[in-house]
């Protein structure tokens, strides 16, 4: 095992990206009386002698739960004396809480509801959505389904992050990954069903459900990652916080169940057998009229932050192995990436060498440059949102001890993906199409040990729009070819170039869309944006 | 020809009710099911298309101790409105809207039981042949949509190897944006199970 830098540190950079959302505010507020209690309990003289001067504890010191034997911890066993852990302890998540997960589905359905319709400023009362009533649920039912028109992030990243807080109220109450993806997918359903009054949006349940799954439970792995059963002392005070900001469903059930001020072992499972955190930072040249002329480029910086969670050859359960990558740009929109894939599960062909994979995908590419005029906004650039299926074949090819290529060929299997349309404004903020696709995605990568030396990768879907105006479909491609080299064991410079190209078929359009007469007239777009990268990368954490 | 299905039925029923007496670890087991329905459609595409009634049939794994996942498929039959079908109006004179669905889903059993109550989740897609639209314009066409349920019901462990089943469910399938294929149906079932 490697630490590169302070344990501490990665964690408080890690959360600091990760905690992102209001909601996780709540959740550490509500802990504050708890975290005070066990901090006061567990930073001891007694511990802080002992831990400094290493000296034969006397029996007042056995005595105290925030003891330790070593400084030395070793994952998954208790370090304090057997008379002083429980290890008859029975772990929250050994249970299944029904009632429990079902409340807390109701308190995230009721935060969001309770600021729209008692603390948001309305301009136009009638537009408040929190306005449910049973005219309004019993509509909905009769209605059905429809797309809606919110902007990107609120329906790419939002509602996914929203069903990861529903799918962690299964998972953190004793389910297994399929089983807490009912409780996201449930969720999303009675919130679109009952909590507004707008029609229930496909998208939304989609992203919601299966998003909220994929983003679920890393965030589940993560945070069973950072917080640390068997520690004490501030360490065991901060795990907790972080693990609640990256997990504010776990943290809040730790808190109810006693979790957070007992030490027992964690699970095996809660620290994989690879984990790599890297980050890097450059500059990224994207153009933005895609119109082959290539003189309209914006450069901005770009702040990438990527986790290799697990090994994909020897996962057994879903998420056993799970890759995410989340990028922050100077330039606007400066929430740019968020794309993860998962080991959902797989068979294994020839051992270590060849293996059948199906991942479960969730991608978040936000591109689009907003230029505003006085008459009108122009959304030039791209995105491409997607929750996914990927089936491929993984193989790997050792060339020496620790230096292999290694190939992923497979299938994009779109359950609901996004790509801009040429034409079409919501006054929501749509200006992208939803539908699903099917496509391809190859992979192929020269690799010694953490450092991809060279990595070439090509995506390619065909999407079929189911959005109104929903009579176009895209043909949309990534190719990207990727090198870097290591200048030491964990520090490396990069360069990458590659192409986002679109051939969009639109047919004509003569229709109502939200009330609103809309028309088209038959057309074909090609959109090509070439994406230049230079960046220095590190590796923070390679367990 | 007679003696034959006779001797079948027979040995079918004997065996029935021979494994009703032996000793069972779990009702929960693999099974075909044959499903009858109604469906009560609502919305603009109730306005039109009344109701439905068809049937499924369908093979389900058990899992235990909870789950079942279920495949089927059947034939649905919608009915129009009765005052569409006038003689003053012509429109849908001979409409017709029928679905083949192709889905997969599953329950969770809350116990495992003679009585057995569930939740149940299908999902799928619907093959629709029309030869009218909701306009009444006459126009063939087939259309492949998604489909969607959601409801509970029970299960009742008659004997060993057979069950009757009656739920009700909410469907939202997909069939055009101002008119989605939304309702409500009671389904009445006979599963008859397979090995363990």
């Amino acid at each position: 095992m490697k630490l590169i830098y302070s344990q501490k540190r990665i964690i408080a950079l890690l959360l600091s990206i990760l905690s992102i959302s209001p909601v996780l505010l709540f959740a550490q507020n509500g802990q504050t009386n708890k975290l005070e209690w066990t901090q006061t309990e567990l930073e001891s003289s007694l511990y802080q002698s002992k831990y400094l001067i290493n000296e034969t504890p006397s029996a007042g010191m056995l005595n105290s739960l925030a003891f330790k034997q070593t400084s030395e911890q070793k994952w998954g066993t208790v370090n304090v004396p057997s008379t002083l852990s429980d290890d008859n302890f029975k772990p929250w998540e050994s249970e299944k809480h029904f009632w429990i997960g079902a409340g807390e589905i109701a308190i995230l359905e009721f935060i969001p509801w309770a600021l729209a319709k008692w603390i948001r400023t309305w301009e136009d009362p009638a537009k408040n959505w929190a306005n449910v009533s049973s005219d309004t649920w019993w509509r909905n039912l009769s209605s059905g389904w429809e797309y809606d028109g919110d902007n990107f992030t609120t329906n790419n990243f939002a509602h996914p992050y929203h069903g990861a807080l529903f799918f962690n109220a299964g998972r953190t109450n004793g389910y297994d990954f399929w089983e807490s993806t009912a409780f996201s997918l449930a969720g999303s359903a009675i919130w679109e069903t009952f909590g507004e009054t707008y029609r229930p949006a496909f998208n939304d349940w989609v992203y919601t459900g299966i998003g909220g799954a994929n983003l679920g439970e890393i965030i589940y792995r993560l945070s069973s990652m950072v917080t640390d059963n068997t520690a004490s002392g501030s360490d065991r005070v901060w795990s907790e916080i972080f693990g609640t900001l990256i997990n504010p469903v776990r943290g809040f059930n730790r808190a109810i169940s006693g979790e957070m001020g007992q030490n027992f072992p964690n699970p095996n499972w809660s620290r994989p057998e690879d984990f790599l955190m890297t980050f890097d930072g450059g500059t990224r040249t994207v153009d933005k009229n895609g119109d082959k002329q290539y003189r309209d480029n914006e450069v901005e910086g770009l702040f990438n932050l990527h986790f290799i969670y697990g090994n994909r050859f020897t996962a057994k359960k879903p998420f056993d192995y799970f890759g995410l990558e989340f990028a922050i740009a100077s330039g606007l929109p400066h929430f740019t990436q968020l794309n993860s894939t998962g080991y959902l599960f797989g068979y294994n062909l020839e051992k270590n060498k060849h293996q059948f994979n199906v991942n479960l995908d969730f991608n978040y590419n936000n591109l689009i440059k907003e230029e505003t005029t006085p008459t009108d906004t122009v959304y030039k650039g791209f995105l491409f949102g997607s929750a996914q299926l990927y089936p491929h074949i993984l193989s790997k090819f050792p060339i020496g001890e620790k230096t292999n290529i290694l190939t992923q060929v497979g299938i994009n299997a779109l359950l609901m993906s996004a790509t801009p349309d040429d034409y079409f404004k919501d006054p929501e903020g749509r200006v992208y199409d939803f539908g699903p696709g099917i496509g391809t995605r190859i992979y192929a990568s020269f690799q010694n040990g953490i450092w991809n030396y060279v990595s070439l990768l090509y995506y390619a879907a065909w999407l079929w729009t189911q959005s109104q105006p929903d009579n176009s479909k895209h043909h949309i491609h990534f190719l990207m070819l990727e090198a870097q080299y290591p200048f030491t064991s964990y520090f490396s410079f990069g360069v990458s170039a590659g192409i986002y190209w679109r051939n969009s078929y639109y047919e004509d359009y003569n229709g109502i869309i939200n009330g609103v007469p809309y028309s088209r007239e038959a057309s074909e777009v090609h959109k090509n944006h070439p994406i230049i990268r230079v960046f220095f990368r590190t590796a923070i954490i390679d367990l | 020809m007679k003696k034959i299905v006779l001797s079948t039925i027979i040995l079918l029923i004997a065996g029935t009710i021979f494994t009703g007496f032996a000793q069972s670890e779990s009702y929960l087991k693999n099974r075909i099911l044959l499903e009858g329905l109604y469906i009560r459609n609502l919305g603009n595409f109730g306005d039109v298309w009344s109701n439905a009634t068809g049937g499924y049939i369908g093979y389900s794994i058990a899992f235990p101790d909870h789950n079942l996942l279920m495949m089927r498929t059947g034939f649905i039959n919608n009915k129009l409105k009765d005052d569409l079908n006038t003689q003053e109006d012509l429109s849908y004179k001979d409409a017709s809207l029928t679905m083949i669905p192709i889905e997969i889903g599953g329950r969770y059993y809350f116990i495992n039981n003679m009585f057995m109550p569930f939740v149940q989740f299908m999902n799928g897609l619907n093959i629709v042949f029309e030869n009218t639209n909701l306009e009444g314009q006459s126009e063939d066409k087939t259309m492949v949509k998604y489909a969607w349920q959601i409801g509970f019901g029970l299960t009742i462990n008659i004997m060993d190897a057979l069950s009757v089943d009656a739920g009700v469910n909410y469907q939202s399938n997909f069939y055009q944006h101002d008119a989605m294929n939304t309702g409500f149906e009671y389904a009445f079932g006979i599963g008859y199970a397979l090995g363990n």
